[in-house]
């Protein structure tokens, strides 16, 4: 008996398993964080909650609190459960308000390089191709280096690494559509050029969109935790899930291997399953040049 | 009588090629009257879709008119600023394009793309643009409007979506209707049906209309001057069926001569030997010239515009009289 293939774009019969299981555990962790202060067994944040004699323990351990650290505490006697669950909702909102952000950049910016063409479109695709030659680390190190480190600033600096991408994407998207009749007709009718761009162009290339935002939302989180990961993100008074990861690696030949550990397990699942939609998501709407 | 609607004259157009400016259509001459179809024809390459595109003035870069004047009701197009002109195109003067299959946006719907045709013009309540769409489209023959706003471009056959592009340019009354072929990717019943509708449409709203086609026979059956181009240039003009039954043109008369209908049964088909050739390897004078039997010395030079029978003008050295056989 032959196997049957998880997914096939071509019969559309088939349902994408993989990526409905990924769905339903992103999901899962999503609400997780975003009701955190409900279903945390402690606020991390607040410092009468924490003791200190609660430092270190193993997961499975009852701590003076009264209550069981599951996954164990970090040096500082914080519960690392509530702390992932904390750090998730700040993982997560800097790949959504990035990837708003940059999306929403990039996308002007590419419809207005393959509207427009000529000059502006040189102008534009020279400068994201001269953003595009640095890596994105490096560039994002920069910023925050130079402008400081904060949440709106972190979140500006992975925005200023990644509307190129988006840029590019859905220039090259829009090029093909821009030739299109449909776009004559409405040139013929005399809309605005905004108008054309934004109501016609841009619904035709939300595929596109939408395949791309799903890579790069995955990307920023990750950026996002190596900068924490490397002191340059968010303090360890507002974790991040890079900066949990960071704070347990002087532990880790201590034996004190849950204060890195989970963390990380949570970023590999949260980027794994947002990668895995992304993928599924490209087959199915099959966009060009991806 | 009153002054024409669309008086074209000596207008050129040329893009760049290798460094200098080549005309792509080279003093043309066109009039439409108040009310009046004329139909354009030639091969492609000959120029029809240009001079479309330059009265509406969205000829692609870096193509540009060089020379010459569009009269549209007693304002030249040629010298109109952009912001002027966007207030003609779409509401005076409209336009059909060729393709039914991607005139039409695939993510919108019916209805909200007809919709943007009202109110990127004037103002209007979203109930009134609503009736105004329904009736447009019950007007090109469409059953159940109300239901077809609603529709996807994909849910509508190939017919079906060039009524709801020609309701669409119909739709705020222009004076001109511009078609660029818009029947040569249907069937030809659906062809004969949508002609015979447009034909109505334009008695109806009293609108003139300029009609692109290669196709000689579809032309001639809606037309009421016939203009034919060749190479750039309308080599011969005048009364539709006066040109049918008397071409001036030898090129004229080769088109006609290649009808099938036109042929005795079982005779070979005649042909124009050649090829219309690139804009940029255009023989000097007369362009038809290595193609047509009738050329001499003469032809070296470009043969002017000139009146050869009432109301029939034609570019040649060697018109053709009455009945003469090419």
């Amino acid at each position: 008996m032959t196997a049957v293939p998880a997914w096939s774009s071509s019969s559309g019969a088939v349902k994408p398993i993989r990526a409905i299981i990924a769905a339903s555990i992103l999901l899962l962790i999503v609400l997780a964080a975003l009701f955190a202060p409900w279903i945390a067994p402690q606020n991390p944040y607040d410092m009468n909650a924490v003791s200190i004699m609660d430092g270190r323990l193993p997961p499975g351990s009852v701590g003076d609190a009264g209550f069981t650290f599951w996954l164990g505490s970090d040096d500082q006697g914080r519960d690392m459960l509530s702390a992932i669950l904390y750090g998730l909702r700040v993982s997560l909102f800097v790949g959504f308000a990035v990837t708003l952000g940059a999306a929403v950049i990039g996308s002007i910016m590419g419809l207005t390089a393959a509207m427009a063409g000529g000059v502006v479109d040189s102008i534009i695709m020279r400068f994201v191709e001269l953003q595009l030659s640095f890596p994105a680390m490096l560039i994002a190190l920069m910023l925050v280096a130079t402008v400081g480190s904060g949440l709106d600033k972190i979140i500006l600096a992975i925005i200023a690494v990644q509307w190129a991408f988006y840029a590019r994407t859905i220039r090259s998207a829009a090029q093909v559509e821009v030739r299109k009749d449909y776009i004559e007709a409405a040139r013929c009718l005399s809309l605005s050029r905004w108008r054309i761009m934004a109501v016609h162009l841009l619904p035709n290339c939300l595929s596109v969109l939408l395949v791309i935002a799903n890579i790069l939302m995955a990307n920023a989180i990750v950026i996002e935790a190596t900068m924490s990961f490397l002191g340059l993100g968010l303090p360890i008074s507002r974790p991040s899930l890079g900066r949990l990861i960071a704070n347990g690696f002087d532990y880790l030949l201590n034996g004190a291997y849950w204060i890195s550990l989970f963390p990380g397990i949570v970023l590999v699942v949260v980027i794994y399953c947002i990668n895995i939609i992304g993928d599924d998501l490209r087959r199915f709407l099959n966009p060009r040049g991806l | 009588m009153d002054a024409p609607l669309l008086e074209i004259s000596a207008l050129t157009v040329a893009y760049p090629i290798g460094g200098r400016d080549v005309p792509v259509i080279d003093e043309v001459e066109l009039t439409v009257r108040r009310g009046e179809i004329v139909g354009v024809v030639g091969e492609s390459g000959s120029g029809k879709t240009i001079t479309a595109y330059s009265i509406v003035r969205l000829l692609e870069a870096p193509g540009r008119i060089t020379g010459g004047s569009i009269r549209f009701d007693g304002v030249d197009l040629a010298m109109l600023p952009e912001e002027a002109m966007r207030d003609i195109r779409g509401r005076r003067i409209a336009m059909v394009l060729q393709d039914p299959t991607a005139t039409l946006n695939p993510v919108l719907t019916v209805g909200a793309q007809m919709a943007e045709a009202i109110t990127c013009h004037a103002a209007a309540d979203a109930r009134t643009v609503r009736e105004r769409c329904v009736e447009a489209l019950r007007r090109v023959g469409i059953a159940n409007p109300e239901e077809r706003l609603q529709a996807y471009p994909h849910e509508l056959s190939g017919g079906m979506r060039q009524r709801v592009a020609i309701a669409t340019a119909m739709l705020n009354g222009p004076n001109l209707l511009i078609a660029d072929e818009p029947t040569t990717a249907l069937d030809v019943t659906i062809q004969a049906q949508i002609l015979h509708e447009v034909q109505r449409l334009l008695e109806e709203s009293g609108a003139s209309a300029l009609w692109i086609s290669h196709d000689l026979s579809v032309v001639s059956s809606i037309a009421d001057v016939l203009a034919v181009m060749y190479a750039g240039r309308v080599v011969e003009e005048g009364p539709c069926d006066q040109v049918i039954a008397a071409p001036a043109h030898p090129y004229t008369r080769g088109l006609l001569d290649a009808f099938p209908e036109a042929n005795a049964h079982g005779a070979p088909l005649r042909q124009i030997p050649g090829s219309v050739g690139s804009p940029a390897a255009r023989p000097s004078g007369c362009s038809f010239r290595p193609r047509c039997r009738r050329a001499t010395a003469a032809c070296e030079g470009v043969p002017e515009r000139r009146e050869i029978r009432p109301g029939q003008f034609v570019r040649c050295f060697h018109p053709l009289a009455p009945g003469e056989v090419a």
